[in-house]
């Protein structure tokens, strides 16, 4: 007979449950699960880690018990065939055990090349629809006449002569929740150089390449893998982050095109630390920014190498805000 | 003889505890030297991710499930439908807004609720709807589609359309015919009152080792296509917004991505793809992605599984194409 001992299977249920338990605790005692999820799922890793370790142990001490007691459904949960059984109970031990032995690793350039970049974020510059596309662009450059007017009034405030009507116009689709982006827009712009740091990454870069041209001439510091397309000149290449909102399935790559006149002995997938100034650039057929690289040094790999979308259920989570 | 299996079971159980208590506590996990090819650990790391995004939503799904069998009754829900099978799309599509879960942790909820005496069409809306129409997938919408809130608007409104649709075309195809699969129409008739904080636990185990297998299967093949499908090609085969809102279905299926996520990788495609692509891209996914298909095949009769498919695709495309030829 070839009837699996239900028994035994409940006992190795319990146990790979307290692996996974293991492992993911181990992986936040680690620091090491930002780099598969964003840290604002921590919560959830925290929780499914405990009720885990609960489980597995209920299900052992149910597997010691006798079998009447165990299951009073009548059916079975359980596979049919031991080949069947061992099969499916070692994909269950994968994830464990590559979790526990291969869990360092960062995806690298190859993912970034079959994802393709994010030269410019959020804004459709070169969209087929024409009707939105004619919308956007004139709320653009109405946020532009307006910032370039408040720049020139060069106050935070708003200059009396300006209609009211206008900032009626440009505040609905310009602003995410909590108007985070126009208040760091505001600030960047005041800013002569701009050090893009972890946190706020992905808002930053969204901000400067959706205003180009308003950002053109500021100095800039980055740090970020040096990754290549298919068509670069021999003195591009991209200073890139893998950017991520949920989990590292849907991680996005990020970056900024960048020159330097022997940009060949950087290689790819080195993490470099870049000084440069805003310049802009045509790529594809769209305007796109680019970092004239003025310094550049070799930096080692971050602890943690990616960067995160800034925002939590429903509202934008501001750095040290 | 049955000593002698009996040890042997029970040393195979403490080697994988030594195992894992010996990784736990000695393997250093910031050794970086391995000789494996790094495709394969790009593989890993998304595979992984995957299940650890999963596994607390269905975990919720899970305890949801069991609560619902605990605390909500067969004649509570029979008394909450509306007996006229249209009307009750109504509340299916509210209910379905309101819930803010993702695709994993709603299948274990609606298979109870289906046991429990909802009707199929019902259950189908459901299934299909709050994933797409919540609170939390609005809000990541919106953030990445900030410059474009057609997009944000349309998705939310085509998926209740959608959503109606699907219902009306299971109801028509299936009436409220029982598509669960046998091994789950028993019910758990009288429980011990002393005994439902066990029996919860067990369940939730069990049902977690009834689905997971399935996850597991599910996302390993997702994590292949993450890694090794150029996106470049998607851009090719898209010609016009026939082509590309299929490709970009097609590409929704196979990335298997949660529904809060996949607005972002939609705004990465803004560029390349029409905004009916997109939201081919963004109505698809939640509704209908590899995980999700064996995941239904794990608690559905394969043909009604299949069928419900080929429905969630043919209505989604055509909402598309028609949303895409009217905004023209």
């Amino acid at each position: 007979m070839k009837k699996v001992d239900q028994q035994f299977v409940i006992y190795i249920r319990g146990i790979l449950l307290i692996g996974f338990s293991l492992l993911m605790f181990k992986l936040i005692l680690t620091g090491k699960i930002i780099q598969f999820i964003a840290p604002k799922m921590m919560p959830f890793i925290l929780f499914s880690s405990c009720t885990f370790f609960l489980l597995g142990i209920v299900q052992i001490w149910r597997s010691s018990i006798s079998t009447d007691e165990s299951c009073e459904c009548g059916h079975d949960h359980v596979e049919k065939g031991k080949v069947r059984t061992t099969l499916i109970y070692s994909l269950f031990l994968l994830p464990i055990m590559t979790g526990f032995l291969f869990s360092n690793h960062t995806l690298d350039s190859s993912v970034a090349v079959k994802r393709g970049v994010k030269f410019s974020a959020n804004v459709p510059s070169k969209q087929p629809d024409q009707q939105g596309n004619n919308k956007v662009k004139s709320i653009n450059s109405e946020v532009e006449e307006y910032t370039n007017k408040v720049l020139a009034g060069d106050s935070e405030e708003v200059p009396k002569n300006v209609p009211l009507e206008h900032q009626g116009n440009i505040s609905p689709p310009k602003i995410p929740p909590k108007g985070f982006y126009k208040l760091l827009e505001k600030k960047l712009l005041k800013q002569k150089s701009i050090n893009v740091n972890n946190t706020d990454y992905i808002p930053v870069m969204s901000i400067i390449e959706n205003n180009v041209d308003q950002f053109i001439g500021k100095e800039i510091e980055v740090d970020g893998f040096v990754y290549r397309e298919n068509g670069f000149r021999d003195n591009q290449f991209v200073v890139a982050r893998f950017g991520i909102s949920c989990c590292v399935a849907d991680a996005s790559v990020y970056g900024m095109l960048s020159t330097i006149e022997n940009a060949s002995t950087f290689k790819t997938d080195n993490w470099v630390h870049i000084k440069g100034i805003v310049k802009k650039a045509t790529y594809n057929q769209e305007d796109v920014p680019y970092i004239q690289i003025q310094q550049i040094e070799s930096i080692h790999q971050p602890d943690n190498p990616y960067v995160y979308e800034l925002y939590q259920d429903e509202q934008l989570i501001g750095p040290g805000e | 003889m049955t000593t002698i299996t009996r040890l042997s079971k029970d040393l195979i159980g403490v080697l994988l505890l030594l195992l894992f208590g010996y990784c736990f506590l000695f393997v250093d996990i910031d050794t970086k030297d391995l000789a494996i090819p790094a495709s394969l650990l790009n593989v890993n790391s998304i595979f992984l991710s995957i299940i650890l995004e999963a596994i607390p939503f269905i975990l919720l799904g899970v305890f949801a499930s069991a609560l619902i069998q605990v605390f909500v009754s067969e004649e509570l829900i029979q008394r909450l439908i509306p007996k006229n099978p249209y009307i009750a799309l109504i509340p299916a599509v509210l209910v379905s807004a309101l819930l803010p879960v993702c695709e994993c942790a709603i299948i274990p909820v609606i298979r109870r609720l289906l046991k429990k005496g909802m009707p199929l069409h019902i259950g189908v809306v459901i299934l299909v709807g709050a994933p797409i129409l919540n609170p939390i997938v609005f809000a990541a919408t919106f953030y990445a589609f900030q410059s474009n809130t057609s997009i944000v608007y349309s998705r939310m409104g085509l998926s209740v359309v959608a959503c109606i649709l699907i219902g009306l075309c299971v109801y028509f195809f299936f009436r409220n015919s029982n598509q669960l699969r046998d091994v789950y129409v028993h019910e758990h008739e009288e429980v011990k009152v002393g005994n439902k904080i066990k029996q919860t636990l067990y369940h939730a185990s069990d049902e977690f080792f009834d689905m997971g297998k399935y996850l597991l299967f599910g996302a390993l093949v997702a994590s292949l296509f993450q890694t090794f499908l150029d996106r470049q090609l998607l851009t090719n085969l898209a010609s016009n917004d026939y082509m590309s809102s299929a490709v970009m279905m097609g590409f929704a299926y196979v990335l298997s991505l949660c529904s809060e996520a996949d607005a972002f990788v939609a705004s990465s495609f803004s560029h390349t793809f029409s905004p009916t692509a997109l939201l081919a891209f963004l109505l698809y996914g939640p509704m209908m992605d590899f995980k999700n298909t064996i995941l239904l095949l794990s608690f559905f009769k394969k043909r009604f599984a299949f069928s419900l498919i080929l429905i969630i695709t043919v209505i989604v495309y055509l909402v598309v194409m028609t949303y895409g030829i009217v905004s023209r």
